[in-house]
């Protein structure tokens, strides 16, 4: 079945047809969920308006996850099965995961501090958050890390897959950890609970973000597509149109 | 298994040979420990229950800070080339890299631990819970730190490529260790069997993850 | 109008929160699009100075 997605050009055409509608269902689920999430939706009894973050901080910190997952899978495939996409579609879920475990982290911080009154608690969702953005710069440090880029695909592929396993334990180890240190947590799980007003947009944020991820991987992965045939193309002899000596 | 003793010998060799290494490294736990102090100020009320975890972050740093040349010397002289084509096999391969590693480095700075635990005013009594957690917390770090070397072998800026990539899975061993040391019920408590539970984990893995990442460090060597 | 920036007394936050959103993603957006739309012209120019075999 994947076999049908290796083909690169085959890949460019079918991506091609997805990215308007993309772009269409990612700026008006945004549009309507910031106006709704902003403006309509009612400030938390307890929080005020500070709650509104949650339109942007959950989505980012889904994300970010979702993110780390297809990391995993793509370096699964790219391991076990050489698939010639995973690793351009591993390189270019990176970045774009980083930066929306970033933005989760922001986004905690700038809630935490009217919340809770600092800008940094060690609580298990975020240090958990913490680490995985970590990992998220060890993937593409690794990923990048040698002289020839190809030689830095696998290593970085086995590390997605060894993270795959991994971070699970280390989110129980750091969720083990914050029950024994802080047992009068001050983040109920889950948060407020949620509800219908405040569902709507944050579930059409959620839509957007996934579409917006969607959007940039995609984009990511035609440039390092491209970029490759480049390399390709520069390591061909290359050949004069006036008669040549050996011809 | 004889070629598998005889690599744990070779390194023990080797390592013998420079034993001034590690002498470098217990030197550089004893200064992490001291620095601590140095940066907290002398209050025991704020250091003491700092003890503990000042130990198990000096051990991590020790036990990982020189890692990243672990396979670099086989790797360049062409033994990782007769390994993987021996009987011996990558994976066996690193799981003795491990061990020799691990008696060389790991079992002398556990050696070193009680002498450090007095320094930093640890009781005496404390002492079994701490030694058990960090017999299973070093070898763990050990095991991480062959995925790590293996993984960063011949990349530029191996040494900070490793430290990046290795840190946060070593979040569960610290976390465990912390606190299965600090353990008011004696030795056994329910985090030391998570802690060896996180090392089983790591001692499945270690190996199998350490020879597919130097297989492929090996067929893609030169150009 | 005062009283959507100032949300309450905490505009600074949630105003910052959306606006740091907006900048990093933006310019995310803007990098990953600059990345193909370089990528593409190096390719160009190369499929240009060479016969287009099987590129």
């Amino acid at each position: 079945m994947f076999d049908f997605f290796a083909s690169p050009s085959r890949f460019t055409r079918i991506t091609n047809r997805l990215l308007l509608p993309l772009v269409i269902i990612s700026s008006v689920c945004a549009l309507i969920g910031l106006y709704l999430g902003l403006f309509v939706s009612p400030a938390d009894y307890q929080q005020g308006h500070t709650v509104r973050i949650i339109y942007i901080h959950v989505p980012a910190a889904w994300l970010a996850l979702f993110g780390y997952v297809g990391l995993g899978l793509c370096g699964l495939f790219y391991i076990v099965w050489r698939h010639p996409l995973a690793d351009v579609a591993a390189r270019a879920i990176a970045p774009v995961g980083t930066v929306f475990a970033f933005l989760t982290l922001v986004t905690g911080a700038l809630w935490g501090k009217p919340m809770w009154g600092a800008w940094w608690v060690w609580d298990a969702r975020l240090t958990s958050m913490l680490i995985l953005f970590f990992f998220y710069l060890g993937f593409m440090a690794v990923a990048n890390g040698f002289d020839r880029v190809e030689r830095g695909s696998r290593p970085a592929a086995l590390l997605a897959l060894v993270g795959l396993i991994n971070v699970p334990i280390v989110k129980f180890s750091v969720d083990w950890w914050n029950t024994l240190h802080q047992p009068a947590s001050l983040l109920r799980s889950g948060g407020p609970a949620i509800d219908a007003s405040m569902l709507t947009p944050l579930i059409l944020m959620l839509v957007s973000a996934h579409a917006y991820f969607t959007i940039v991987v995609i984009l990511r992965m035609r440039a390092l597509l491209t970029e490759r045939r480049a390399a390709k193309l520069m390591l061909r002899p290359e050949k004069t149109t006036s008669r040549s000596l050996t011809s | 298994m004889i070629p598998f003793f005889a690599q744990i010998e070779r390194d023990l060799l080797i390592a013998w040979r420079n034993r001034q290494d590690l002498g470098v490294m217990l030197i550089f736990f004893v200064i992490i420990i001291s620095l601590f102090p140095l940066a907290i100020g002398s209050n025991t009320a704020i250091l003491d229950p700092l003890a503990v975890p000042i130990i198990w972050i000096a051990a991590l740093l020790s036990i990982l800070a020189g890692f990243d040349r672990l396979f670099a010397q086989d790797v360049s002289d062409g033994w990782l080339d007769q390994v993987s084509l021996s009987q011996l096999g990558l994976g066996w391969y690193a799981l003795a890299k491990a061990i020799s590693h691990w008696l060389s480095a790991g079992l002398p700075l556990l050696i070193m631990t009680p002498m450090m635990a007095l320094m930093l005013n640890i009781s005496v009594s404390q002492f079994p819970p701490l030694m058990v957690a960090l017999l299973f917390g070093s070898m763990g770090l050990t095991l991480l730190g062959v995925i790590g070397a293996a993984l960063a072998e011949g990349a530029r800026r191996g040494a900070a490529l490793m430290a990046l990539l290795i840190l946060p899975l070593t979040v569960p061993l610290l976390i465990f260790g912390t606190l299965a040391s600090q353990s008011e019920t004696g030795v056994i408590s329910p985090h030391l069997m998570l802690l060896g539970a996180v090392f089983l984990v790591l001692l499945a893995i270690s190996p199998l993850v350490a020879a597919t990442a130097l297989e492929i460090g090996e067929t893609e060597t030169g150009l | 109008m005062t009283e959507v920036i100032d949300m309450g007394g905490f505009g600074g936050y949630i105003w910052t929160s959306y606006g740091f959103a907006l900048l990093s993603l933006s310019w995310l957006t803007y990098t990953s699009w600059k990345k193909a739309k370089v990528a593409a012209q190096q390719l160009a120019n190369l499929q240009k100075r060479q016969p287009n075999n099987n590129a």
